[in-house]
């Protein structure tokens, strides 16, 4: 038999070298092996002595044993089920009917979507636009915390700038409010408080060069303020005094006029921001009808990117919010600047602090991690360090309204803009995690 | 016999996975660690079977591998297991197991013997894999599928020969760069060795072409849609023309045998009962990565594998697209990075997070520019060998080891001047100005890579033992014969073939070790020429004798098995006093009148 099983050997092992010398021949062409030749060749394939396929066990896999049953389940959530997700979401597949009805409504102008602030801590939320007319669009968005924004208007859009009416509803459901001052606690005057109101106006903007841009526009807008949607807040009705605190009590209605100037000198190199950029602007509001109020707001922001290196950066910020009263009962406290969490201060809250008058130093120093081989993709970690004040008047800030916050995070940005960051952001009241699509500088 | 036994092949699904009982890896553990197979000297291990795995199996079914999942336990599992591997720390690094006793694989259905074995002629390292000029233009081409959509979309095409191929284009602006790059890294990967579709440089004219019968292209919708010319436009439109007005792409040949999708660089391929060897513990696999450092092949991962089902019935393992080798990153030039840091590097990123940014290594900020539109850019004069990463891990590549490395360094040294510029006349550059400069690059990578991995070990090759002439101990048994018995070794020291040292200032340190025999002889000094008629310079002789350490005795009659081994290091001792790791020769004792014969061979 083992007689039998050497000369089956070898016949197959000729006939295996036979084939190998002449090359592969497609056998599409040749009749696939037969059960004979199979079974031959398994008969061979087991007198074969060779090497072992695997390394036997040895005293590194007895000591290193504990260690995989340490990393196994680490693994399992940081490794296998991300590298699951990403399989999921990477391969090949043909659309589902959710993505083909995505697309067809797409494709008809009727475009779902997810955004991520539709107002003051509104969370995420759910849109849908309509703009098969265009340039007339129609959107609706409601987020989980119960923020609203519905509007519709037109834009028409060209290399020069653009021009366009808008007409909306919008309902910011549960927008923070701590009371007036730097000097506010964070707790103990922690209170929500929902905001109505109508807009309808114009605006345009005209890229002057293409270095300068100027946008202008005006609009009548009816504000209403009341408790926060969830009854699981408190409500700035009870935590404050609401006759102290303009606008919470009456609607107001206000005629607005609000312009700007961006002077952006930055130029980018690979992902690279560099250089400086300069904007300035302001609103002018009227009050309408029974509405005894008139003031203004000037803002303006100096942004500047200095490259270390080809992969690090410091981004500096200086940004200021100066709401003045011309005359009536002055600037309605959900007008007045603010300062934390959204934009500026990460290691507060949003809009943690009011006042008139808010200015912003922020630093971050942002170090590329990591780039995707197609250069369209890059991570970069950051870290934070801002300060900021809110006070009555400028001319009066003091070194006691300062706060500051640190942080640290990563962003990701394709080559001409930021698709998202998270951070952590520390100060001395509080720590805060988030994730954000936009960032101010 | 009974190490025979112990190193037989274990059958698939028997090996110990990381699920099996704690008490029963640990038993194990103790028991191997008394004397595992690793350990086995080389002789005593049986070799593997040429050709053993082109025996018919069942026609295994075609398999998608989903990519993501490997890339991402690669890149981060497999770089984080690796950077605390105490096997590493410890230098208890396994080594490949498929090894001849001369530490080398045999030809199989992953790997056959070409430029290192048999010095090919110039021509045919330019004909490489290639069996005709390409597809045939002298009658109908027709377009029988499309992918008109991604980053680098081309066509199906089918001759008037009936043979299919695979045509892809330069991106814009890059003539030649990817096309030029694909096919002579096709060269030189056949001329090293592997497995390799027949890949052509190919010339045409649009009007040649028409579209099959019911051809189609399915987009990225999947769905099918009628395929016409003007469906192709954007692929006409996305490369640039020859001054001509002709088109120049590359034409891939479908490989004989139907596609079995692709192999991974671990485990084994559980449809396919010749595949034995567990793929990270293959030779050819592991010093694959110093051949592709070569040309500079870094997308080299599993989706750019292919296993075929060919006569007479068996899995035959390709490498396929070589577009992003040497200068050409596909869709683009390659960049400083690309070759230095893997595409998600876990551990440079930890750094850079770690140290707020201030790790950074050579590249990183580095000024280039393109070599030259049809060439791209690589690394000349910083390429470090060692340091070469591909744009993914894989286990194969994480397991090369010294001996490993120092293979694939043969296989790239192998290579002459001229052979690499006929590789490289394969591609077809537009000027010779720029073929020479690209072929005077891989010449350079190519001294340095020997330069680098035969320093590794000490690079000697083909041993011979004899007796010396007059030892006067033959059939004498006895310590006094013991010591007067002498052998002269001659061997190919590969670093004075290749310029590292020279033959007159290197010296070696040996040490022979025969513990049945009590012997344990060591000395050193210079070697002589062999003096062997016909033989090169770097073929060198040194006299092994009882100069040093204990004579020990004439062995007796009758030793097997381990017994009748010994083991002679030979390490070199370059002119600035390096010493290089030994070789390790076994000699097996085959009697008193023969003395000791090598039969094998480690590095």
């Amino acid at each position: 038999m083992r007689g039998v099983r050497r000369r089956l050997l070898a016949g197959c092992l000729a006939a295996a070298v036979a084939c190998a010398a002449v090359g592969p021949v497609p056998l599409a062409a040749q009749e696939a092996p037969d059960a004979a030749a199979l079974a031959a060749a398994d008969s061979a394939r087991t007198d074969l002595v060779q090497p072992p396929g695997e390394h036997g066990t040895d005293w590194v896999d007895v000591a290193e044993f504990p260690l995989k049953v340490v990393a196994f389940p680490l693994s399992l959530v940081f490794v296998r089920l991300p590298g699951y997700v990403a399989g999921v979401l990477t391969v090949p597949r043909p659309p589902t009917f959710l993505v083909r009805a995505y697309r067809d409504m797409s494709a008809w102008g009727l475009r779902p979507g997810v955004v991520t602030q539709i107002g003051p801590r509104s969370g995420v939320g759910l849109e849908l636009q309509f703009d098969r007319y265009a340039p007339f669009y129609a959107s609706s968005a409601i987020s989980f915390r119960e923020s609203q924004r519905h509007r519709a208007g037109f834009r028409l859009s060209g290399a020069a700038g653009s021009i366009g009416a808008e007409a909306g509803w919008h309902r910011d459901a549960e927008v923070r409010f701590h009371g007036i001052g730097s000097q506010t606690r964070d707790e103990e005057d922690e209170s929500f408080y929902s905001r109505d109101y109508w807009e309808v106006g114009a605006s345009g903007e005209l890229q002057v060069f293409p270095v300068l841009r100027v946008d202008v526009g005006g609009a009548y807008e009816h504000n209403e303020i009341d408790d926060p949607i969830s009854s699981g807040e408190t409500s700035l009705f009870e935590r404050f005094v609401p006759e102290d605190l303009f606008g919470a009590l009456e609607e107001t209605k206000y005629l607005r006029l609000d312009g700007g100037v961006t002077l952006d000198l930055t130029k980018r190199r690979e992902f690279q921001r560099r250089g400086i950029r300069l904007r300035g602007g302001g609103s002018l509001y009227e009050g309408v009808d029974d509405t005894d109020s008139d003031f203004h707001v000037l803002n303006g922001q100096a942004a500047g990117y200095l490259p270390l290196n080809g992969r690090q950066v410091l981004a500096l910020s200086a940004e200021g919010n100066f709401a003045r009263s011309d005359g009536g009962q002055g600037v309605p406290f959900f007008h007045l600047s603010r300062l934390g969490g959204t934009s500026s201060a990460l290691g507060f809250s949003n809009s943690r602090f009011h006042d008139n008058d808010m200015v912003a130093l922020q630093a971050e120093w942002r170090y590329e991690v990591w780039r995707d081989i197609h250069n369209t993709l890059r991570s970069e970690f950051f870290l934070y360090f801002g300060e900021g004040a809110v006070t009555s008047d400028i001319e009066d800030l003091s070194t006691d309204d300062w706060r500051a916050s640190f942080g640290f995070g990563a962003r990701l940005a394709s080559l001409d803009r930021l698709l998202g960051l998270a951070f952590f952001g520390w100060s001395d009241e509080s720590v805060h995690a988030g994730v954000r699509g936009q960032w101010p500088f | 016999m009974a190490v025979l036994n112990r190193v037989r092949p274990q059958a698939h699904g028997q090996v110990p996975g990381p699920a099996a009982p704690a008490v029963a890896i640990l038993a194990a553990g103790f028991l191997s660690a008394c004397g595992g197979a690793a350990r086995t000297p080389l002789p005593l291990r049986p070799e593997p079977i040429a050709w053993a795995d082109t025996l018919p199996i069942p026609e295994p079914p075609d398999r998608e591998v989903v990519e993501a999942p490997h890339l991402v336990n690669d890149a981060l599992a497999g770089e984080v297991s690796d950077g605390i591997s105490l096997r590493t720390a410890f230098g208890e690094d396994h080594e490949a197991l498929n090894l001849t006793h001369f530490d080398d694989v045999v030809p199989s259905a992953w790997f056959e013997h070409r430029n290192a074995a048999r010095p090919l002629t110039p021509d045919e390292v330019r004909r490489g894999p290639t069996t005709a000029a390409g597809p045939d233009t002298t009658g109908a081409m027709e377009i029988v599928s499309a992918k008109v959509e991604g980053i680098a979309p081309g066509f199906n095409l089918r001759d008037g020969r009936g043979d299919t191929y695979v045509v892809k284009f330069d991106p814009e602006g890059y003539l030649h760069l990817s096309s030029a790059a694909g096919v002579i890294a096709n060269r030189l990967f056949h001329a090293a060795g592997y497995h390799v579709p027949e890949d052509y440089i190919f010339v045409f004219d649009r009007d040649q072409l028409s579209v099959a019968e019911g051809a189609v292209f399915v987009d990225e919708e999947f769905e099918e849609h009628p395929l016409t010319l003007e469906r192709l436009e954007d692929v006409f439109e996305g490369t640039d023309r020859l001054a001509d007005g002709r088109f120049l792409a590359v034409a891939s040949k479908f490989v004989a045998g139907p596609p079995k999708g692709p192999f991974l660089f671990e485990g084994r391929r559980g449809d396919d009962p010749n595949d034995h060897f567990a793929h990270e513990h293959r030779r050819e696999l592991r010093g694959l990565k110093v051949v592709a450092s070569w040309v500079n092949h870094i997308d080299i991962r599993f989706m750019n594998t292919m296993d075929a089902y060919v006569q007479p019935g068996y899995l035959r393992h390709y490498l396929i697209d070589f577009a992003a080798s040497l200068g050409s990153g596909t869709i683009r030039p390659h960049e400083p990075r690309e070759g230095r840091e893997h595409n998600v590097d876990f551990w440079a990123s930890t750094a850079r997070i770690l140290t707020a940014g201030f790790y950074r290594v050579g590249w990183e900020g580095r000024e280039w520019e393109v070599i030259e539109p049809s060439i791209g850019w690589m690394e000349v004069d910083e390429f470090d060998p060692g340091a070469w990463k591909a744009n993914w891990p894989n286990n194969a590549f994480r397991n090369m080891t010294a001996r490993d490395a120092y293979w694939g360094a043969k296989l790239v040294g192998s290579f002459t001047d001229e052979q690499i510029r006929a590789a490289v006349a394969a591609g077809e550059l537009p000027t010779s100005t720029a073929a020479d400069t690209l072929a005077d690059i891989l010449i350079l990578r190519r001294d340095r890579i020997v330069d680098h991995w035969y320093r590794h070990v000490s690079p000697l090759e083909n041993p011979v033992l004899r007796r010396a002439a007059g030892d006067g101990v033959a059939g004498a048994t006895g310590p006094a014969a013991g010591a007067a018995e002498s052998y002269v070794l001659e061997f190919d020291d590969l670093g004075i073939a290749e310029g590292l040292w020279a033959a007159d200032r290197v010296r070696y340190e040996w040490e022979l070790e025969h513990d049945a025999a009590d012997r344990h002889w060591r000395g050193a000094g210079e070697a002589d020429p062999a003096g062997t008629e016909g033989s090169a310079a770097a073929r060198r002789s040194l006299r092994i004798a009882a100069t040093g350490g204990s004579p020990g005795r004439v062995p007796g009659g009758g030793l097997a098995g381990r017994e009748a081994l010994a083991e002679l290091r030979v390490r070199v001792v370059g002119e600035d006093g390096r010493r290089y790791p030994p070789a390790t020769m076994w000699l097996r004792w085959q009697g008193a009148d023969a003395g000791y014969g090598v039969v094998g061979l480690e590095h």
